[in-house]
């Protein structure tokens, strides 16, 4: 590739003009919309009982989504954001604290190491018994499943910050919240990042299976329900649902990760390009 | 009586005084001494150069004046006060600017980062006396960019910036100028001619260029052996202003340079 050709490669990926951000969406976008138009016209006669027509799951998703948003699909969403705030407020800190003592650390290191390794989903009888049916136990569920990826990953970036920029904090004699908020913390952030990504989707594979063992309320529960009484449109619109908020909250998260970590991007673009 | 002594003793009290400094990691068989038995004291408003070949200890020996190291024998004052922790009178320069500034934050918010534990200084105080700073090392427009987006000698005078913020009696340098080429090289060392002009510091500059050690000191601290111990400390006699053409071309500058390079070379070679 010439020089000039890493230069528009460069130039697009950073996409800032409309132009270039038109273009970006549309080749984003054409293959699913072909892909959802030949679903549409090969399911349009469909007899079988197990795969109806687009149209009547979308139909079951308009109905799902008018009629059923604030009793299933909010509580999901509540439950879903409530437990990763907790996941992530609790990960941060208590990583961040056991990062910044080593002692400690090593302490609860083989225990912590033996709770992770338990899956969120076997906590759900648990839960179940401790807090009963209702949002408690599922928001318990989620919290304590996102809880690991976000924590390890702040242990990890927090013990993994530059000497160097300890030092300067020292001799400039930092305070321990100054230092913590302002140096050690925005270090570790690209790992704490990509701890929470990792935890967005256990959650939501969490908050599905939560609500399939015990609930009465929930996306998770509408498919379940709706499998079992043979509408099958309902279903596969609850399916889709669900691949649409994994989507969206994916996007949200990307654009978080965009904002939050622009000067990570900038040091590794230097380091990159300082080659030439 | 006793009264007198006391005052007495601070009106010679140098801005540094470094007495019997050591440095051994290890134990036992093991052990390796890094430095062994330095003294000197740097005045105030004045420039010591500490130079000698790389791997002789003076970065050991700039994070013991910093407060960063404990000194496994000897003590170090700043003033009346042992060092014991980095000092608030004290700001350091590091090396490798890359790693020293913040690159989350903004050139300004680098700058004033360390103004934060300063008593009594509000946030407008602050901002200002950042602001300030970064104007009289040339980069006054560029406090809303981040360390990245600037080139390595900018960054450097970032860190400049932000040590002389903090308003130190004693500013450490460590191999300031080692990271960039050499045009900018030079013009950070006229920069810190003029920040010596313009305020009242104690200035040591750890490096391992004989020539820069000669150009900006006052006086120059020749380090060498193992362990490292001074060699001498060689006065600079050359007035100010100095400039890089005139002053380098002089016979006194090149006798100078020729005497601490051959101070170096008899005792490692």
């Amino acid at each position: 590739m010439s020089t000039e050709a890493i230069v528009t490669a460069t130039r697009a990926r950073a996409g800032k003009t409309p132009k270039r951000r038109a273009l970006t969406i549309i080749t984003e976008i054409w293959l699913p919309i072909l892909l959802f138009a030949i679903w549409w016209f090969a399911s349009a006669d469909s007899t079988s009982i197990y795969f109806p027509s687009l149209q009547s799951i979308l139909e079951a998703l308009g109905e799902m989504l008018t009629q059923r948003f604030a009793s299933d699909i909010v509580p999901s969403l509540q439950n879903l954001g409530m437990g990763l705030l907790i996941a992530i407020v609790s990960g941060i800190a208590i990583g961040a604290l056991l990062g910044l003592s080593p002692g400690l650390y090593r302490a609860f290191q083989p225990l912590l190491e033996f709770m992770r390794a338990i899956p969120g989903v076997a906590l759900l009888p648990v839960m179940l018994v401790i807090f009963g049916i209702g949002s408690s136990m599922k928001i318990a569920v989620i919290a304590f499943g996102a809880f690991w990826p976000i924590m390890m990953n702040t242990v990890d970036g927090v013990l993994s910050v530059d000497g160097m920029t300890r030092e300067v904090s020292k001799s400039y004699r930092l305070s321990r919240f100054d230092h913590v908020l302002r140096v050690v913390l925005p270090a570790a952030s690209p790992q704490i990042i990509s701890g929470m990504r990792l935890s967005v989707s256990l959650s939501v594979i969490l908050i599905v299976a939560s609500e399939y063992i015990a609930s009465t309320e929930g996306i998770g529960y509408i498919e379940l329900m709706s499998a079992r009484m043979y509408q099958m449109d309902t279903m596969w619109a609850s399916l889709l649902l669900l691949g649409v908020l994994g989507y969206v909250a994916n996007v949200l998260f990307r654009y978080v990760e965009h904002v939050v970590l622009r000067w990570h991007r900038g040091v590794r673009g230097n380091t990159q390009g300082g080659q030439g | 009586m006793t009264q007198l002594t006391v005052e007495k003793e601070q009106l010679v009290r140098p801005a540094l005084t470094v007495s019997g400094i050591s440095k051994t990691y290890g134990t036992g068989a093991e052990a390796r001494q890094i430095l062994g038995d330095i003294t000197f004291e740097a005045y105030d408003n004045e420039t010591v150069s500490i130079v000698g070949p790389s791997g002789a200890g003076k970065t050991t020996l700039l994070r013991c004046l910093a407060g960063l190291l404990e000194p496994t024998s000897g003590t170090v004052h700043l003033r009346d006060q042992l060092v014991t922790s980095p000092p608030e009178q004290l700001a350091v320069v590091f090396q490798d600017y890359s790693r020293s500034l913040m690159p989350w934050l903004t050139v300004q918010a680098n700058v004033e980062l360390p103004l934060r534990g300063k008593a009594g200084l509000t946030k407008t105080e602050r901002h200002e006396r950042a602001r300030e700073s970064l104007e009289s090392v040339g980069l006054g427009s560029s406090g809303k960019l981040y360390p990245w987006q600037l080139s390595g000698g900018m960054q450097q005078r970032v860190a400049i910036a932000r040590a002389l913020a903090y308003q130190p009696t004693v500013l450490l340098m460590d191999e300031p100028f080692a990271s960039v080429d050499a045009q900018t090289r030079s013009d950070l060392e006229d920069l810190t001619h003029r920040i010596k002009a313009r305020y009242n510091m104690t200035i040591l500059l750890v490096t391992h260029d004989i020539e820069e050690s000669v150009y900006l000191g006052d006086r120059v601290i020749v380090m060498s052996g193992t362990p490292t111990t001074v060699t001498e400390i060689v006065p600079v006699d050359i007035p100010y202003p100095r400039d890089q053409i005139t002053t380098k071309s002089t016979r006194e500058f090149a006798e100078l340079r020729a005497h601490v390079l051959s101070q170096i070379r008899t005792t490692t070679g």
